[in-house]
């Protein structure tokens, strides 16, 4: 019996994209219809490209005719952005500046700039929630006008990550989800959407810096928050914020969002670890169902087509596994650069976007199979999102709409 | 909502009501409300009354409250988008000039003022060298201009004032490096109020467990002539000074291995002519905790690793006038399994500042120290 169901949230249309990972947190949509040939450098197949106030690894969501993303920008990077854009056009639509709350300096040893804008925003019909690095926690609504403000550094004390936090925000029923990973202190807190009130709070013990996005499932008729961090997976009760169970088995380093598919999780940690296969309908305790060899990726999250598991190493080794077993179908060089975007797909199709802009284009399939290589002419760093029959990247300098 | 209802709104919202309740949607702000609503209902009328709010909004600029912060600055971006015409330019221009206006507020007050009149802030930028909040900005405008002049003795004058002005280390450091090449020998080091000569013993032969809860000799009685058991006979304090070209202190090279033990100790002695405010700033790599004249301001003490961060840890204190004491407790975590390539040589390693209220580096003497 398949008690375990992902959840599709209710406000997420087939051409949205409005959360980390897109409309069903995984990297994948079912719309159809995307570029396969494009190239930056040359503007072939580009619908706009706009310049970026800052700078920031947060990746564009999409709802309706909104294109929304974060950046910081200034000294410190203090000055924090909520950016939106006409979807068809790239005009500015509005832009929500924010004073960041004084920070720990962000990560500046690896470019492109990160500045303290890495998570990715949530955008529902009424209202975009965007986190950044500083805590500072905001809800705006769709013309960018405030609705609620929170300072998580302010409550809760400074957030120190050695690489800033990039754990995205997510919405579930009515209340938003916020992991805290970090070496202080770690904690997985629930507001209220509506107003921002703490609904619980719950201390992450022995869980230090890590980046990967909780995911939601609904287990034998409950909703629980699966969140990784430091060798551990964990089930948290949406209601209550209660640990319900804790798996062992993952690397130091968590920074890939774990996968819900059908009644099982699939998480891979870093840097170059196993992936695990839980099946979480064996309650209270998921089991183990298989491990994979270690030679996952640190930072982009994996993503699952049909019965088929594809990753890739941070050098641009792609790996393809048998998603019943673990087992090894392929394993094939994709790039020669450092990948750090996650992979989306669509249309039977894998975008693997590389961090010199590279984005190659895989056949999902049990064989090897290289449909496109496209070049953009400019780092990326953030997740592509599809949506509309176009394909959204947020590079190092400009966001870019690629699609006629 | 149709285009021409917004404006037609604004008109009607715009009332002698709407202005006198300025003050009070200032404050509610300012305080803002467990229920954001009330937040929001003070935030529409601010923006309906236009311009003639964003002068009170700037002055009522909260010091340490960052959602009030966030409240009052989305008005006045709001007010100054929806009325870039009618900004009131002088008070704006007088409250950015005013170095003892919030720095944040002066920081929001520019931005709108380089929408009504391009060119504003590099006008001003060119003498805030030393202005409190945009002297950072100043300086690496001045480090940005002094890379791209094409004359040498041009560039080398740009890079000697940004020198002069600037608090940031990597920026102090950077620019010291590029002026060496001229032969011109600065001293970043004194400039960033950086301690440079230390005494430093271990390490003491414990794990890192043992080390996160032990007490040791050091931290209840500083006695340089004292030797201390290690894991390879006995440890005596050494002299050693910080490596000029970061002011970072890395044991290892100064035969501190952490192989034999989890804990080391560095000590030094800062002498002031007059007492004063400061601020220590500490980095280090891992855990450290930090005395001054045996008050302990700084603890991290986690079996956790952490990386090196610049001035990671802050803390203000009063130094008196005289010497005064600098102890530091470095434990070290255990090292990382490596997986694939060999990572980077380990580091133990520190820095400790000093600096004044302004941000710039306090001026000590550290007193000679035997080899």
């Amino acid at each position: 019996m398949r008690n375990v169901l992902l959840i599709l949230l209710p406000w997420a249309i087939a051409a949205d994209w409005p959360q980390w990972r897109g409309p069903n947190a995984d990297g994948t949509t079912a719309e159809t219809g995307f570029p396969t040939r494009w190239d930056g450098r040359q503007g072939t197949n580009i619908r706009w490209k706009v310049a970026l106030p800052g700078a920031g690894n947060s990746s564009p969501v999409i709802r309706g005719d909104d294109v929304v993303v974060t950046a910081s920008s200034g000294r410190d990077h203090a000055e924090l952005h909520i950016l939106c854009f006409d979807r068809r056009s790239g005009k500015q639509k509005w832009r929500t500046n924010l004073t960041a709350t004084p920070a720990d300096a962000p990560f500046s040893m690896f470019p492109p700039e990160r500045g303290h804008a890495a998570c990715t925003p949530v955008i529902t019909q009424t209202a975009v929630y965007a986190l950044f690095g500083t805590g500072d926690l905001a809800c705006v609504d769709r013309d960018g006008q405030p609705i609620w403000f929170r300072s998580l550094t302010q409550d809760y004390g400074i957030i120190r990550n050695d690489y800033g936090i990039a754990a995205s925000p997510i919405v579930v029923d009515d209340r938003v989800i916020v992991q805290i990973d970090h070496l202080e202190g770690s904690y997985l807190l629930a507001v209220e959407a509506a107003t921002g009130k703490t609904l619980w709070k719950t201390a992450r013990p022995e869980i230090f810096d890590n980046w990967a996005t909780p995911v939601v499932a609904d287990v034998a008729g409950q909703k629980q928050i699966i969140s990784l961090g430091t060798k551990t997976i964990i089930g948290y009760d949406l209601a209550t914020g209660k640990p319900r169970w804790r798996v062992e088995g993952l690397e130091r380093l968590c920074s890939c969002t774990p996968i819900v598919h059908g009644p099982k999780l699939y998480a891979v940690s870093g840097p170059a670890g196993a992936t695990l296969a839980l099946d979480l309908a064996q309650q209270p305790t998921p089991k183990v169902l298989w491990q994979s060899k270690k030679n996952g990726p640190f930072i982009p999250s994996a993503i699952v087509v049909g019965d088929l598991y594809f990753m890739t190493d941070d050098q641009g080794t792609a790996t393809c596994l048998a998603l019943k077993s673990g087992q090894e179908v392929w394993r094939e060089r994709l790039h020669n650069g450092r990948m750090r975007p996650s992979p989306v797909a669509a249309d039977g199709l894998i975008y693997f976007t590389a961090l010199d802009g590279t984005t190659t284009i895989l056949r999902a399939a049990a064989e090897f199979e290289e449909v496109a290589k496209n070049p953009l002419g400019e780092d990326v760093a953030a997740s592509p999102a599809l949506a509309g029959g176009h394909l959204f990247l947020r590079g190092d300098k400009h966001l870019w709409c690629i699609g006629r | 909502m149709v285009r021409w209802f917004k404006p037609v709104v604004l008109l009607f919202l715009v009332t002698p009501a709407v202005v006198a309740g300025m003050p009070e949607d200032i404050a509610q702000l300012r305080r803002p409300a467990a229920d954001p609503a009330v937040n929001r209902a003070a935030w529409d009328r601010l923006v309906a009354a236009g311009p003639v709010a964003l002068m009170p909004i700037l002055r009522a600029w909260p010091a340490d409250d960052p959602v009030a912060i966030h409240w009052l600055r989305t008005a006045f971006d709001r007010i100054a988008a929806q009325h870039s015409a009618q900004l009131p330019v002088d008070d704006l221009l007088t409250f950015v000039k005013d170095q003892k206006s919030p720095g944040q507020a002066r920081r929001v007050a520019l931005a709108a003022l380089e929408q009504a009149r391009p060119g504003t802030t590099a006008q001003l930028l060119a003498n805030w060298l030393n202005d409190p909040e945009f002297g950072p900005d100043a300086v690496a405008e001045r480090v940005a201009a002094a890379e791209a002049a094409t004359d040498p003795q041009q560039s080398r004058d740009i890079l000697r004032t940004a020198f002069a002005a600037t608090t940031d280390p990597q920026l102090a450091f950077r620019i010291a490096q590029k002026l060496r090449a001229w032969d011109e020998t600065l001293d970043p080091l004194r400039h960033l109020g950086i301690i440079r000569h230390w005494q430093v013993v271990g390490p003491f032969p414990v794990t890192l467990e043992e080390g996160l809860q032990q007490t040791f000799p050091p931290e209840t009685k500083l006695d340089f002539a004292s030797p201390y058991e290690g894991k390879n006979g006995p440890m005596k304090w050494k002299a050693v000074a910080v490596n000029p070209a970061d002011g970072r202190l890395d044991l290892i090279p100064h035969g501190v291995n952490p192989d034999d033990g989890a804990v080391a100790f560095a000590a030094a002695t800062v002498l002031l002519t007059h007492a004063k405010k400061a601020e220590v700033r500490a980095s280090a790599v891992d855990n450290i905790t930090l005395w001054v004249n045996g008050k302990k301001l700084v603890e991290r003490a986690s079996e956790y690793r952490s990386m090196y961060r610049p001035d990671r840890y802050r803390c203000p204190l009063e130094l008196p006038a005289g010497p005064s004491t600098i102890l530091v407790k470095l434990t070290k975590t255990r090292p990382e399994e490596v997986r694939g390539k060999p990572g980077a040589a380990p580091k133990w390693d520190f820095q400790i500042r000093l600096i004044d209220e302004t941000g710039r580096g306090l001026t000590f003497d550290q007193p000679e120290m035997k080899k």
